[in-house]
């Protein structure tokens, strides 16, 4: 008695969102990565990940 | 045995000697059925392409197994059984029509078998050829699958009616997947490679009666985890609403309005879920009036008398905030709603659960709403008078007994973190109130270190403890420059002590542990230099675990933290760092996706140390040369994916080296000429990257940057290795990207190139 969609019930597939969690740090690490990168350049000066 | 062997290429003759057993007329009943189960067995477990080749065979065997003709209904069973498993394999077979009606009468026959587990064996056969084979279904459907799984749906027989159902959302899933497909064929101007037969749109008025009927069948035990008809029910609702969108409202409507305050708990709850099940698929002029209409119904349905049916309503409501936010926090309805759900939060632990992700929702929903004026963050939101109130019934949540129940705990503080990270400046004061109370039950928690005896007991304090630094993780990111200094000293005790007591062994504690010290570290900048020489030897332990590679690649993102937060000062730590990252990358048994984050941190260790790169400049080129050349098999999506990152982060750490030796000031260091014999290998990597068909928006974004990075420090030696077609082309791409990075880049680029044209 299983079902490929058992995580669409309700909110069984939520179980906690450390996967996001690890995908939003990556994102801020190259967010702030590029930031670094464009003030050494000194031509650019775009928003971080978080403050935007 | 056989898994093993015949991936191999060896014993070559078991197929034959298994098939020869199930045909042979002289068999016993018992040697066919275990012939057919090994069949199954093997089936189910070896790489499709390895049985190819002898498809027809085992094909043959397993249709003389399930002929209704066969007298053993264990032989019956073992053969559908081995066909569930051998679907996969026998496209070739599928491909031919006269093959293809044979094995689909078959299987529709024993759909019919008076012998339960065979007619579900053969259901599930249908679930899979349907997902398998959609594209031969047609002659099928409307004489055979419809009727079989309609009827199967209605069945009183659990596992039967499970089967029906899941056929229906398998094919609703498909006509999801195939209507992506025709809406992304049409913008590329090219006919789609696979067409919708429209089954779900067509069968809609038959089988979502059905569907209702089956939600009304609850278990008794409101409290059962199991699967059941009435839960596949809500699914199947859920799938045949994204696929028909406004077309089911005329099927669903009126059982909703019709039971919705019905007397009965069962009809109340099943229109509920009704409801919060086709709101995914509908478009927003139907959506936006219903869901008005619905809200006081649902908010007293969160005071209902019956578990199952304020369990729904807080579902509902989270999906409400998902999916139509602007009806859950708009003026009239978000007080009253506010209320039920505090009050649902002392509910039993499934309610409670469900409604902390409606917090969960409702938090984004109306940070996103609020105004932000010019600044990043707005000033006040809708919630600001409730905040702190909420925050607080969150925190009581997360303090249960019964937390551990339904993800209770781990879903209150998932809410916790959701309202810290949407809120507005004027709830401050409860963010730092809360930060307090996290870090004073973390160290309570690592006091309770010693007294852990129980596996159970253990696996609850590292829970928590997960749970603790990933809710730091978004309080810190709300605190303010002035104030993280101030608590910083107590939150790095909690956390070096974490890392050196037991739970930092595990290692989801551990990568939660250094994902805090990230944000930590950000947080304070330069001021995280007094805590290197205690937090450094727990940074190496990270670094060396090969085998829980998400904490490597915590630990490899906590490097580059530093490395842009210390600049020069991580000097003294680099020796150490760079031999362990060189070691992660020449072993070949750590997963690949530890690698690219390690090259892109070789860029930040030469942004941060200048000049003093020089002494690793040469191992760290061989190894970004060697990444360079990596090449995978074009037909796997996920080392594509891989690749494709794997070849930014060479770029990045290419750009990072160049930007490093040429120094911040507008002024060229001299040490960048250290990179100049490699120009050529770099440029022809760019060409190699830009000519690529996967190239991405951050390689476009990536190879434009270094374009005016060799520009600025090489001048004109590079102009005619930059003035290639393929070079040329990317940047016209680039200049027309929707990211404005990339955009910039290529523009700036572009300009650095006429500039040097024009010099020349």
């Amino acid at each position: 008695k299983s079902s490929n969609y058992e995580a669409l019930y309700k909110n069984w597939g939520k179980i906690g969102n450390q996967e996001e969690r690890r995908k939003k740090l990556l994102e801020i690490q190259k967010s702030n990565r590029n930031n670094k990168i464009d003030r050494f350049r000194g031509i650019l000066n775009f928003n971080s990940v978080e403050d935007k | 045995v056989a898994v093993a062997e015949l991936g191999e290429g060896q014993w070559d003759d078991l197929i034959s000697i298994l098939v020869e057993n199930v045909v042979n007329a002289h068999s016993t009943e018992l040697k066919k059925e275990a012939s057919l189960e090994a069949i199954g067995y093997i089936c189910q477990e070896i790489d499709a392409e390895v049985l190819t080749e002898q498809s027809n065979p085992i094909l043959t065997a397993i249709i003389h197994g399930m002929r209704s003709t066969e007298p053993s209904s264990y032989v019956r069973l073992a053969a559908t059984q081995a066909l569930l498993n051998s679907l996969e394999f026998t496209k070739a077979n599928f491909d031919k029509e006269n093959e293809r009606n044979f094995i689909m009468e078959v299987v529709c026959e024993a759909t019919q078998s008076s012998d339960m587990r065979i007619s579900v064996a053969a259901l599930q056969c249908l679930v899979k050829i349907l997902t398998l084979y959609y594209q031969y279904m047609e002659p099928y459907m409307g004489q055979a699958l419809f009727p079989i799984t309609l009827e199967a749906m209605k069945s009183d027989v659990d596992e039967i009616s499970l089967q029906g159902i899941e056929f229906w959302s398998n094919v609703s899933d498909e006509e999801i997947d195939l209507a992506i497909e025709m809406a992304e064929a049409t913008e590329a101007g090219r006919p789609p490679v696979r067409t919708s037969r429209f089954y779900a749109r067509g069968a809609l008025q038959y089988i979502a009666p059905v569907l209702m009927q089956k939600l009304t069948k609850q278990d008794d035990s409101d409290d059962e985890l199991e699967w059941n008809p009435s839960k596949a029910a809500s699914v199947c609702l859920m799938l045949l609403s994204n696929c028909c969108e406004d077309d089911i409202v005329p099927h669903v409507l009126p059982f909703i309005r019709t039971n919705i305050k019905s007397e009965n708990w069962r009809y109340r709850e099943a229109a509920l879920m009704a409801f919060g099940s086709i709101l995914g698929g509908l478009e927003s002029n139907t959506l936006v009036p219903l869901v008005e209409e619905a809200m006081p119904t649902l908010i007293e349905a969160m005071y209902d008398s019956s578990i199952a049916v304020r369990d729904t309503a807080a579902w509902t409501f989270g999906r409400i905030c998902e999916i139509v936010p602007e009806a859950a926090i708009n003026d009239t309805y978000l007080k009253p709603l506010l209320e039920s759900l505090v009050t649902g939060l002392k509910a039993e632990p499934r309610v409670a659960a469900n409604v902390c992700w409606a917090f969960t929702g409702l938090a984004e929903a109306a940070y996103e709403a609020a105004d932000c004026g010019d600044s990043n963050q707005p000033k006040t939101y809708c919630m600001s008078s409730y905040f702190d109130f909420i925050v607080e019934r969150l925190l009581e949540t997360t303090d249960r007994q019964d937390a551990a129940q339904h993800n209770l705990r781990s879903a209150a503080y998932e809410a916790l973190m959701e309202m810290v990270k949407n809120s507005p400046t004027d709830c401050y004061v409860t963010v730092q109130k809360t930060t307090m109370v996290i870090l004073e039950r973390l160290q309570q928690v690592l006091q309770m270190e010693n007294h852990i005896s129980s596996q159970t007991d253990r696996s609850l304090f590292n829970d928590l403890q997960s749970l603790l630094c990933a809710t730091l993780q978004s309080v810190l990111r709300k605190m303010t420059p002035e104030d993280a200094p101030q608590i910083s000293d107590a939150i790095m005790t909690a956390l070096l002590t974490m890392f050196a007591g037991n739970a930092g062994k595990a290692g989801g504690v551990q990568e939660d542990a250094l994902m805090a010290v990230s944000t930590l570290v950000e947080v304070l900048g330069e001021g995280f230099l007094k805590y290197m020489d205690a937090f450094k030897q727990y940074l190496y332990v990270g670094l060396k675990n090969h085998q829980e590679y998400q904490v490597c690649i915590a630990a490899v993102g906590v490097t580059g933290d530093i490395c842009r937060a210390l600049k020069s000062k991580v000097l003294p730590y680099c020796d150490e760092i760079i031999l362990l990252l060189l070691e992660n990358l020449g072993d070949p048994s750590i997963h690949r996706s530890v690698k690219p984050q390690i090259l892109s941190v070789f860029g930040d260790i030469a942004l941060s140390i200048g000049p003093d790169f020089k002494k690793y400049f040469d191992v760290v080129m061989q190894m970004l040369q060697q990444a360079s050349n990596a090449q995978v098999d074009r037909n796997d999506y996920d080392m594509v994916e891989y690749l494709c990152e794997l070849r930014e982060s060479v770029l990045e750490a290419y750009t990072g080296i160049i930007q490093g030796l040429k120094g911040a000031g507008g002024e060229v260091q001299a040490d960048v000429a250290l990179v100049e014999p490699h120009v050529g290998a770099i440029v022809s990597f760019m060409t190699q990257v830009a000519m690529e068909p996967e190239r991405t928006d951050g390689h476009m974004s990536v190879v434009a940057g270094l374009a005016g990075d060799l520009c600025t420090v090489f001048g004109q030696r590079v102009l005619p290795l930059l003035e290639t077609r393929p070079l040329l082309d990317l940047l016209q791409a680039a200049r027309l990207s929707r990211t404005p990075r990339t955009k910039t880049l290529a523009n700036w680029a572009t300009k650095e190139i006429r500039k040097l044209k024009q010099q020349a």
